[in-house]
């Protein structure tokens, strides 16, 4: 049972959705000053991830289908996450207010021009064709492409997915467009490398690899290594020592008092003591028994 | 004919025809002193580690006590019950002589004890044997620190635990720790002094020292990582750290008196 009681429910379920009923929405919407935010922003969740969901690549030339700028043939530039939006070379833009603090080189007015995102449903791609009766390169614009597969693409060094047009039985392959500048290795070696033999076996007794280059060869931190057991280890094992009682400690003392005085020989005054005493005695048991 | 039903229906007939035979809870040694704890066998120093040893990551906090934890009733490992255990016997009909299992339980309550030692109170569980054991000794630093063998078997482990705390915490009231050699009075001040090199006394700790002269060495080295400086100076006594300083043209009369 969820600790969210039944009304508790009901309003998060709203919360969720729509908090405001449609009636409360309209009268905010007619009654409110006028707005600059603009509202096409998308939630977290729902923003685009895959090439499939954006279908165009900063680069790709693309025609504009709607709005203002409709027929234009421009660049992509870049994405906008945030709307799902495209932003184009030569594409639509609207006039806004500028914080000063947004303000980029060369600008000299709060009120600016700035581009507009456009959304990949209102973009058609243009790819060139070689046209045989010509012997020239041509635009064409694709009404409809689809993906299909993956390709390892050289360009980028990537896995991208395969842009094909379908007609007729024929499949058409549509390229991504290449890196402006093409993209520098830093640290790798060559994708060639792998498949390189650098290491043949000549001799069965004899092992080739020097004995320094083992260290490079072998994997330092493997879980098999273990390493030698040293002071450090032990004292993980070395559990403190409890303190003496107070008992204990005179008990202890006690001892190492009596040490201390040690053994006492036994002087001539004691020992003719003793021996005046056992002499007595012996005398007096004669004397009862009548011994002489 | 009674014994036959009470057979047949043996719960109906326990509340009416019921009685204990009643039984001293007793301290059981045999179950304590026949705990054992398991050894690790350790190899020599500088020998490989073998592979089924695991090395822990922290220290023991308290010394292992002798007999280990309880297998059995396992609630005393919790508390000070004072080697006292569930018994277990029969529960006897009084005229058929009928034989059902019972137990007899231990009376524990939570209490909360002030330590005079430790300066706050200890909340634990004990068994109200326990509890008159405590007022007679008068009060529970003195029950868990008695020296006699009978009295750390029925500590158990959660007891030894706190002894350790107790006498801990005497030893450290007689010996405060000290980390310093001696303290000069400069001014108003009494200033510690760490180390003494030669004439020189040094004001502070090794730590300092230590890090003074990385921040020194990084102004010629920026891609020394602190792991490599300390593997390389950690060992070494205070007079040769104090010679690098000097090295490192940096002014002694900073941290000497």
């Amino acid at each position: 049972m969820s600790n969210v009681s039944v009304a508790g429910r009901r309003f998060w379920k709203r919360a969720s959705h729509d908090f405001l009923r449609p009636h409360e929405l309209k009268r905010i919407k007619t009654n409110r000053l006028p707005f600059f935010k603009r509202n096409d922003f998308v939630l977290s969740e729902d923003e685009y991830k895959d090439f499939e969901q954006w279908r165009y690549f900063p680069g790709d030339r693309v025609m504009i289908t709607t709005g203002e700028k409709k027929g234009t043939v421009t660049k992509v530039v870049s994405y906008i996450n945030s709307s799902n939006s495209l932003i184009l070379e030569d594409g639509p833009t609207y006039r806004t207010i500028l914080p000063k603090q947004f303000w980029q080189p060369g600008t000299t007015s709060y009120v600016n021009e700035i581009p507009e995102g456009v959304k990949p449903q209102d973009l058609k791609l243009v790819a060139k064709v070689h046209d045989e009766a010509t012997g020239k390169d041509k635009d064409v614009i694709v009404h409809k492409f689809e993906f299909l597969g993956k390709h390892f693409n050289k360009e980028w060094q990537t896995w991208l997915p395969t842009r094909v047009v379908k007609d007729k039985g024929e499949v058409l392959y549509l390229p991504w467009p290449a890196p402006e500048s093409p993209l520098e290795r830093t640290g790798a070696s060559g994708e060639d490398a792998n498949s390189e033999r650098s290491y043949y076996v000549d001799s069965v007794v004899h092992n080739q690899i020097p004995k320094d280059a083992l260290k490079d060869i072998r994997n330092p931190y493997s879980k098999y290594k273990r390493g030698t057991f040293e002071q450090r280890h032990l004292n993980k094992f070395t559990a403190p020592d409890m303190p003496l009682s107070e008992t204990k400690k005179a008990y202890l003392s006690e001892l190492e008092a009596k040490k201390a005085l040690g053994h006492k020989k036994l002087t001539p005054e004691v020992k003719d003591f003793i021996g005046g005493r056992v002499k007595k005695f012996v005398e007096s048991q004669k004397k009862d028994l009548n011994i002489q | 004919m009674l014994s036959g039903l009470a057979k047949i229906f043996p719960s109906t007939l326990r509340g009416t025809f019921q009685f204990s035979t009643s039984s001293v809870v007793s301290r059981e040694w045999k179950t304590i002193e026949a705990r054992r704890v398991a050894k690790v066998e350790l190899p020599n120093l500088g020998e490989k580690i073998p592979a089924g040893l695991y090395i822990p990551k922290e220290k023991p906090e308290f010394p292992e006590y002798k007999y280990g934890e309880s297998r059995i009733f396992k609630r005393s490992n919790k508390g000070l019950f004072g080697g006292r255990f569930l018994q277990f016997g029969n529960q006897i009909s009084e005229k058929s002589k009928h034989k059902t299992r019972r137990t007899w339980q231990l009376n524990i309550m939570k209490k909360k004890f002030w330590s005079e030692a430790l300066q706050r109170t200890i909340r634990i569980n004990v068994a109200t044997k326990v509890l008159r054991t405590i007022t007679k000794e008068g009060g529970i630093d003195n029950y868990l620190t008695k020296d006699k063998p009978a009295r750390i078997k029925e500590l158990g482990p959660s007891g030894w635990k706190l002894r350790f705390r107790v006498l801990m915490k005497r030893a450290e009231a007689e010996n405060p720790k000290k980390n310093y050699l001696e303290t000069v009075q400069v001014g108003d001040k009494e200033i510690p002094v760490y180390f003494k090199v030669e004439d020189q006394k040094i004001t502070v700790g090794r730590r300092k020292l230590l890090k003074t002269i990385y921040g020194l060495e990084l102004e010629s080295n920026t891609e020394l990582s602190f792991r490599d400086f300390m593997l390389k100076y950690r060992d070494e006594p205070v007079e040769k750290l104090l010679q690098q300083l000097q090295s490192l043209n940096y002014d002694v009369a900073q941290i000497t008196v």
